[in-house]
């Protein structure tokens, strides 16, 4: 048997590796679990990590010397019929300047960099290892159980950083199964292009780096959408579905992702690339309340594990919410430890810290936009329409022009949509995401 | 009982990606494992020593600090030891330099037998544990798939692999050094405590100087270079016709075997010298070499 821990975190993503970070460096004994060969080798994501402040606070500068691929000046939301796009295209030179807004990242280079902050802070980190059960003294966890011979491993406290289907909150009884409802299916491609034939295709100089979000008929009848992101010199490409919709349309993924690659508006922008990487993973979507319980006794859960992912259809994080997530519960348990506490009582600082915090904050604020995005008509028939609307207005046939507003309400006849309708969908989307 | 293994750290096949067109490698997407057939080594050395009840196994490499991890993996299936020899003299050394470098750690550490993979998997040589069997003034026995210790331990009776499926069994005195194909065992899957303590261990290195290797005896200037590396193309394929000349029924026979003709042998024995010598007058009759 090896010797007790003072902290076992489970799971090497961005909440992880945060949480042992913290912990190692105010001398905790910490020891870091990870399922993969090494930290980043299975998990998925777009990769656009937002929200630099917390990171910058933990490691400054950190854009020096992680392997970040571009920082994001711009960001394009585009609607898409299958044969037009209509964007809406936001470029600022305010963040080119560090601390950056933003960066994309592969995740595989990312996380094994940010893993070995943690370790070079003093945590133990055990790649190629699973941890899939809880050890138990009457109603406290002591511990965690892994696959390996003689795998037992006690400590004070353990964080659960395993993702979106957290084995050991689902064990500690914090949540429930993952309902078909709540996920999503990512899937992604990293595809290889020379530097400056993204540079060109996308208009980008140096290091600068776009997102695009698509909507609309990118997932057919499905409900989902799509996301292309420029890295130093790939792009990573994918669709996001829910799996209920998938399931009700027994549509296959991969073929919608194939068909978006098609699309007129995409297939320029990934002509001549080179399929480098696939992978697929869940993603929990359905926000607030998705959120299982966060703490038990000797349990905390961050990250995926705890459903911390915002979804609203103008944004689009999760890594940002890991790490805050995964600060608040290493506070909460040095803490802990300097009481000599880890009872449900003592732990329950952690949703406290959250609740004070952007977290939960925002994944509070924002609790409608799940149902919002949802909305059948958001999901396959606006984005259409707009796209029809547009092509309407801007076509040039010899016939005398129709003003906006008549453009606008003949398509929306057109479409069978009533004028009351859209105003309530429009009501609740303000009420999502505006007001 | 002392058993030195030899291993290397190599990039896992599956994740080597060659650029069709310009043969380079993505080295940012390598990942580096032990030489498969290097574990099993490892794996066979913790065994004789379980079964032996008694003595110790040293895992060596050759290798940039990268391939620490590597001698973790080792250390982890049951080695008691790791030692890393590195200097950036050696960084392109051939596989004569190599087993050089080798063979003097491990004459300085003691031995009573070596095993090293039969051969890596990125260059594919095969020559390290024959040189350092040379080196030392060892017997050597190459590509074995079964191994048993006798009962002292001063001798052990091994199968070779040879060519088209067939076996030989030999018996060897000790000490000595073994290749070992990876059909040999199933490297076990480190329980968690042995894991653990891999990771945590500190694991020495040494270079040339601690060695006592002159670095004019290796060959660093005229070791072989790469001039560059492409992927294998398909060779245009010969279509068989019969001799017209047979019968009809050897055509026949010709055509339903597709010109495939039985491979010709020769088994010969004696001593090293002997040997040589015949397989140089083989050779020279052939006029593949002068001689």
């Amino acid at each position: 048997m090896i010797g007790k821990f003072d902290a076992i975190v489970v799971g090497a993503g961005p909440a992880g590796s945060t949480a042992a970070l913290i912990l190692a460096r105010a001398g905790l004994k910490v020891i870091l679990l990870e399922r993969g060969e090494y930290p980043g080798s299975k998990n998925v994501s777009g990769a656009a990590l937002y929200g630099t402040r917390i990171l910058h606070e933990l490691i400054p500068n950190f854009w020096e010397e992680a392997p970040v691929e571009r920082y994001l000046t711009r960001r394009v939301l585009t609607f898409i019929s299958p044969q037009s796009s209509f964007s809406l295209d936001f470029r600022t030179t305010n963040f080119d300047q560090p601390p950056y807004n933003g960066f994309t990242v592969l995740r595989p280079k990312f996380d094994r960099w940010f893993a070995s902050k943690a370790q070079e802070a003093g945590a133990l980190l055990v790649p190629a290892t699973v941890a899939d059960d809880l050890i138990w003294d009457g109603d406290m966890v002591v511990g965690v159980r892994t696959r390996r011979e003689d795998g037992e491993i006690y400590g004070d406290v353990v964080i659960a950083a395993d993702g979106v289907n957290s084995l050991l909150a689902k064990k500690a009884g914090l949540r429930r199964d993952l309902d078909a409802r709540q996920v999503s299916i990512g899937v992604k491609e990293v595809i290889a292009l020379d530097r400056k034939t993204i540079e060109e295709r996308f208009n980008l100089q140096g290091d600068a780096g776009v997102t695009y979000e698509f909507a609309g008929s990118v997932t057919g009848q499905v409900y989902g959408g799509g996301f292309l992101y420029t890295n130093s010199d790939s792009l990573s490409i994918g669709i996001v579905a829910k799996l209920a919709s998938l399931v009700e349309k027994q549509v296959k993924i991969y073929e919608l992702l194939e068909e978006f690659k098609s699309h007129p508006s995409i297939e320029p922008l990934v002509r001549d690339g080179v399929v480098k990487e696939y992978s697929a993973h869940m993603v929990p979507e359905a926000g607030w309340r998705m959120i299982p319980k966060l703490y038990s006794n000797g349990l905390l859960v961050v990250g995926d594990a705890a459903a911390f992912n915002l979804h609203t259809g103008i944004f689009s994080e999760g890594m940002n919410y890991a790490i805050a997530s995964a600060a608040a519960a290493a506070e909460t348990v040095k803490q802990a430890k300097a009481k000599g506490d880890f009872s449900s009582r003592s732990l329950s600082r952690y949703r406290r810290l959250l609740e004070r915090s952007f977290v939960l904050q925002d994944l509070k604020r924002f609790k409608r936009a799940p149902d919002f995005v949802n909305n059948p008509r958001l999901q396959n028939v606006y984005p259409i329409t707009i796209c029809r609307a547009a092509e309407s207005l801007f076509k040039v046939e010899g016939s005398p022009r129709r003003k906006v507003a008549k453009v606008v309400l003949g398509q929306l006849r057109e479409d069978n949509l009533s004028l009351w309708q859209v105003l309530r969908d429009a009501i609740d989307g303000g009420r999502a995401l505006i007001w | 009982m002392k058993i030195v293994v030899c291993v290397k750290q190599v990039p896992d096949p599956n994740s080597v990606d060659v650029d069709p067109v310009t043969g380079a490698i993505d080295e940012e997407r390598l990942i580096y494992v032990v030489n498969p057939p290097d574990r099993c080594a490892v794996e066979e050395a913790v065994r004789i020593k379980e079964w032996l009840g008694e003595g110790e196994v040293t895992a060596i490499t050759l290798g940039p600090p990268r391939a620490e991890e590597a001698l973790r993996q080792c250390l982890a299936i049951g080695a008691d030891r790791a030692l890393r020899l590195w200097d950036k003299d050696m960084e392109s050394l051939d596989a004569l330099s190599i087993a050089l470098v080798l063979a003097e750690a491990i004459k300085g550490m003691g031995y009573d037998l070596i095993l090293c993979g039969a051969e890596s998997a990125d260059w594919g040589s095969g020559q390290v544990g024959a040189a350092i069997a040379e080196l030392l003034g060892l017997p050597q026995v190459s590509v074995i798939t079964e191994l048993k210790m006798g009962p002292d331990g001063r001798n052990a009776t091994v199968q070779r692999k040879l060519e088209r499926g067939e076996r030989e069994v030999v018996e060897c005195p000790l000490p000595a050094v073994f290749t070992i194909d990876a059909s040999l065992n199933e490297p076990r899957y480190p329980s968690l405590p042995c894991y653990v303590e891999a990771l945590m261990r500190e694991i020495p290195s040494i270079g040339l100087q601690d060695l006592g290797v002159r670095r004019g005896s290796l060959r660093i200037e005229t070791a072989p270079k790469i001039l560059g590396i492409s992927l294998p193309r398909p060779r245009p394929k010969k279509v068989f016709t019969p001799d017209s000349k047979l019968s009809a029924f050897q055509r026949i026979d010709a055509i339903l075997s597709g010109g495939v003709v039985g491979r010709k042998r020769i088994l010969i024995e004696g001593s090293p010298e002997k040997l040589a010598e015949r397989i140089v007058r083989f050779l020279a009759e052939r006029g593949i070499i002068g001689y």
